[in-house]
């Protein structure tokens, strides 16, 4: 055959739709994911700057009120820090959205910036919401003599949350970047019919 | 925009491009669920599309655009699907299926050119949808963001290919 009988046999399908398509679950599922996206949207970034102000606040109302811990102040002057960094990264990401062009290539650069974005943020995070954290809590522990157990919570949840978002790194973000590239690489790619 | 004008668009696309999705969703998913779940992904990214959609380009060329992608996205994420999902083929589904396939449509010919097309890769693919319908080098350059060049020398193989290929289910006499 040639290429114009293929496209023959491609045409036939126009006359027939392939599918009837069951509009009342479309549009459910449609509704059901629009609210789903619009309370998942951004969660990273509005949660750490959430958790970051409400922490950095209590730390400096107890500074304010209750006692004069110097550690207490870094630590909630290094939360409000957080909250600005982030808030920040959100405005610069948001600010270029619109700079990838409307192709497929222009789509797949903007997935994988997206993704980049979400790897540094995890490794941000893994140092500079962990650091302060310790910051404030090791030499209040010493300075209060907090028993042994204390020591062990509050070490293993550091240890936990590093974990956790490495372990997310590793297994889900970086992979997905990889595959971002990949298939931007075979797009661009002269590849050859095996 | 408002939701009630983004849902007129919606549906008028929907009622007017639905063989264009349909050609995208049986070319990238070879399973009832896995067309399923694509179907719903591709509307769901139209959905989405639609404030953006600018009227530079026609909207079969925009709705192309937006279902490859989603297609060719799906395609890497549901990989490990492909494999799994066909041994649950046929089991009764949580959710109704969104699409039914119509009785009346089996044309083997067809039937064959899609298994062909999906031999090739995610990209190749896709040029061979656009080039199947009709799309030119420049239109598919500029949805695909390549050069009209190196757009020539994919479709080039892909055709070389096809044909290729045709000869042989003829000469196998089916």
């Amino acid at each position: 055959m040639e290429f114009e009988d293929l496209k023959k046999i491609w045409d036939t399908q126009n006359n027939e739709p392939m599918y009837a398509i069951n509009e009342t679950a479309l549009h459910q599922r449609i509704h059901k994911h629009k609210n789903k996206t619009k309370l998942v949207a951004n969660m990273n970034e509005i949660g750490i700057m959430i958790i970051a102000t409400v922490t950095g606040g209590i730390l400096v109302w107890d500074v304010i009120f209750d006692n004069n811990s110097m550690y207490a102040l870094v630590g909630g002057l290094a939360f409000f820090l957080i909250t600005l960094f982030v808030f920040f990264s959100r405005r610069n990401r948001k600010k270029n959205e619109h700079r990838f062009d409307q192709s497929m290539l222009g789509e797949l650069d903007h997935a994988i910036t997206n993704a980049g974005y979400i790897v540094t943020f995890a490794r941000t995070f893994m140092w500079w919401f962990l650091l302060p954290a310790s910051i404030f809590a090791y030499p209040n522990m010493v300075l209060h003599d907090a028993p042994w157990y204390r020591w062990v919570i509050v070490t293993g949840g550091f240890i936990l949350s590093f974990l956790v978002v490495r372990w997310e790194l590793n297994r889900i973000h970086l992979p997905r970047k990889k595959k971002l590239e990949s298939l931007r690489d075979k797009l661009i790619g002269d590849r050859e019919f095996s | 925009m408002k939701e009630s004008e983004q849902q007129h668009i919606f549906n008028t696309w929907l009622s007017q491009y639905k063989a264009l999705l349909f050609k995208v969703v049986r070319a990238y998913a070879f399973t009832e669920f896995d067309r399923d779940d694509l179907f719903q992904e591709i509307t769901i990214q139209v959905w989405h599309s639609i404030p953006k959609f600018r009227h530079e380009s026609a909207a079969s060329t925009w709705l192309y655009r937006v279902s490859l992608n989603t297609a060719m996205r799906w395609s890497m994420k549901e990989k490990k699907h492909s494999d799994g999902r066909e041994s649950i083929e046929g089991l009764p589904s949580a959710h109704p299926l969104l699409l039914q396939e119509q009785a009346t449509h089996n044309d083997e010919k067809l039937a064959w050119l899609y298994a062909e097309i999906a031999l090739l890769s995610e990209i190749e693919r896709s040029l061979t949808l656009l080039l199947l319908d009709g799309f030119s080098y420049k239109e598919m350059a500029d949805m695909v963001g390549l050069t009209e060049t190196n757009i020539g020398v994919k479709i080039h193989r892909i055709k070389k290919h096809l044909t290729t290929q045709s000869k042989k289910y003829e000469y196998h006499g089916v």
